[in-house]
């Protein structure tokens, strides 16, 4: 006789990672097979992850059939503190934010000469649809001109935002990925102090450094001394032309002006 | 007795029996769903490691749930207990199209050895029985067991353990048919024909005991096949064992080669791989051969 609903739900809560590691649908499927001795249909691994999510027990991710982790008991989704409703920020919820950093501090730590610019563009939904990883969150682009060299420099950092249960090391592979159009690649996780998912902070740091992917730390998303950048990325030798081509395709036409009248010699806005 | 019973045996350590046990269970229960039972009749318990992992076995060997633990308590202590409370199911960390590979395994451990001797030397010391004798109530109890569970499998694997103990001769006279994995150098085939002869055939007086093997001669299969001159060699050479008056065995067409893959598949222990990513491409379409040569052994329609 196959396990009931309740069953499969406790064991599934049981067998995920306490540290909030998602787990593919297809692998927890297995892993219950094996404890409970009894083949788990689809049908009835889908209603008990439905029953915790409902419960706001796991949390859900998408990609590769899906993944799902277990959501913190200490910290609910819904708490008062001091008047102030506070629950872990999905991804969208941390866009504005992030845009205000990387225009406010971020740009300001590249050091621009006074007629350089750095433009800072959402990216998140300008890109090929059916691109895998094509569609960096932000990309900041700095322009400058030399006082004896000729031409001008322009560099393009990507930028990929993961909410506090979602950087895994797919992550940094994603931010990896953006670098094929970009020079500089960067991963910002938002990790509030004393999170649950600290612990995969070494293992994530670790990965970024050894493809040299910058990682930057956002605790609170509001407060701009609370980011910290722990790694500095490395620059990647992408090809001019694919440059070219992918800030043509994801540039707005006040960027591309503002753009081009610093290539030409004209003074920035940054 | 529900599902075809498959002996993997071979007098001969090293030739690749259990990763045969393996890779043929998963290559079965992958080809058409089939449910799966592996018994591990080895010692040395590296199918049970293989398909279980270490945390899994040492909850089974805690539990008793072992193929020694069953024979120590049902041959030596006289408790009825019953095959299928020993059985873990769903064992397979493998899945296939979605699916995890439905396959069940009665798990050995290290105490199967001592168990082995001790069994022999209360039973003909205290009993009066002899070596055939014990065999033949080893494979009653088995059959019997088989054929009462509640449990149905397509297919029951038997993983002997080298050299012809009590237990692998039991598990020969059980099978419908004995795979013997032979690398294809002098040392493996050594002696070769006289093990597929002696325990094929058996020796007259253990007729009376239990009756000879069913189904088809023993099927060798060639494994760690390298592409030089004396595997190439011997390998003609078993094959023209076909053309003998009184043949002592049969060959897989399907050879399984020497790879670093299927070393790596073996070692793919807590990864949760499907088919294919496991065994790679490659080896997954000869698994898959096979097993369709398998089955087609088991139905007779191979010689």
């Amino acid at each position: 006789m196959p396990p009931s609903v309740g069953a499969v739900a406790e064991r599934m809560e049981r067998l995920l990672p306490q540290d909030g590691t998602p787990v593919l649908n297809r692998v927890l499927q297995v892993m219950l097979s094996r404890e409970l001795e009894s083949p788990i249909s689809p049908d009835l691994y889908f209603k008990a992850s439905d029953q915790l999510s409902k419960e706001q027990r796991i949390g859900r991710l998408r990609g590769q059939g899906g993944q799902v982790f277990l959501l913190p008991k200490s910290a609910p989704l819904k708490k008062q503190t001091n008047g102030v409703t506070l629950h872990p920020r999905r991804e969208v919820e941390l866009m504005a934010p992030l845009g205000r950093y990387l225009t406010d501090t971020f740009c300001k730590g590249l050091d621009l000469p006074p007629d350089g610019t750095s433009i800072v563009q959402d990216t998140s939904t300008i890109g090929p649809a059916r691109g895998r990883f094509a569609r960096p969150d932000f990309i900041v682009v700095t322009a400058m001109r030399f006082r004896f060299l000729p031409g001008s420099q322009i560099d393009v950092h990507s930028f990929e935002l993961k909410a506090e249960q979602g950087a895994t090391d797919e992550s940094v592979y994603e931010a990896l990925a953006q670098t094929r159009f970009t020079h500089f690649g960067h991963l910002v996780w938002h990790l509030p102090q004393n999170s649950r998912c600290e612990v995969r902070l070494p293992e994530i740091e670790k990965q970024c450094d050894q493809h040299g992917i910058g990682l930057i730390r956002m605790r609170d998303p509001h407060d701009h001394t609370s980011y910290d950048i722990r790694l500095d990325p490395v620059r990647k030798a992408t090809p001019a032309a694919i440059i070219d081509g992918f800030l043509e395709s994801r540039l707005s036409d006040t960027h591309r002006q503002t753009l081009l009248r610093v290539v030409n010699g004209g003074r920035g806005e940054g | 007795m529900k599902g075809k019973v498959i002996a993997v045996a071979n007098m001969k350590g090293g030739v690749g029996k259990t990763a045969t046990v393996v890779a043929l269970a998963e290559a079965l229960a992958a080809a058409d769903g089939a449910r799966v039972l592996v018994i591990d009749l080895d010692a040395q318990a590296n199918a049970s490691i293989l398909f279980a992992g270490d945390a899994y076995l040492a909850e089974m060997i805690r539990d008793g749930r072992t193929i020694d633990a069953f024979l120590e308590d049902y041959l030596m202590r006289g408790k009825k207990k019953k095959f299928d409370s020993c059985i873990r199911d769903q064992i397979s960390e493998v899945t296939h199209l979605g699916y995890p590979l439905q396959i069940s395994l009665l798990a050995s451990s290290a105490e199967l050895r001592t168990l082995e001797l001790r069994m022999i030397y209360k039973l003909t010391k205290k009993k009066e029985l002899n070596l055939e004798e014990i065999v033949g109530g080893i494979w009653g109890v088995i059959k019997d067991q088989l054929s009462r569970s509640a449990k149905s499998f397509d297919y029951i694997l038997i993983d002997c353990a080298p050299g012809i103990s009590v237990l692998t001769e039991a598990s020969i006279r059980l099978a419908d048919l004995v795979i013997v994995p032979t690398i294809p150098d002098t040392l493996s085939t050594y002696g070769l024909q006289a093990f597929c002869k002696t325990v094929w055939q058996g020796q007259s007086e253990t007729a009376k005991f239990y009756k000879k093997p069913r189904g088809s001669l023993p099927h060798v299969l060639i494994t760690r096949r390298r592409p030089i001159v004396e595997h190439h060699k011997t390998v003609e050479r078993m094959r023209n064992e076909r053309h003998a008056d009184d043949p002592s065995f049969a060959v897989f067409e399907t050879e399984i080669p020497e790879r670093a893959a299927i070393a790596d598949a073996l070692a793919k222990n807590g990864t949760y791989p499907n088919f294919t990513n496991k065994w790679t491409v490659a080896v997954a379409d000869i698994l898959q051969r096979l097993a369709r040569e398998t089955k087609e052994a088991l139905n007779g329609s191979r010689h």
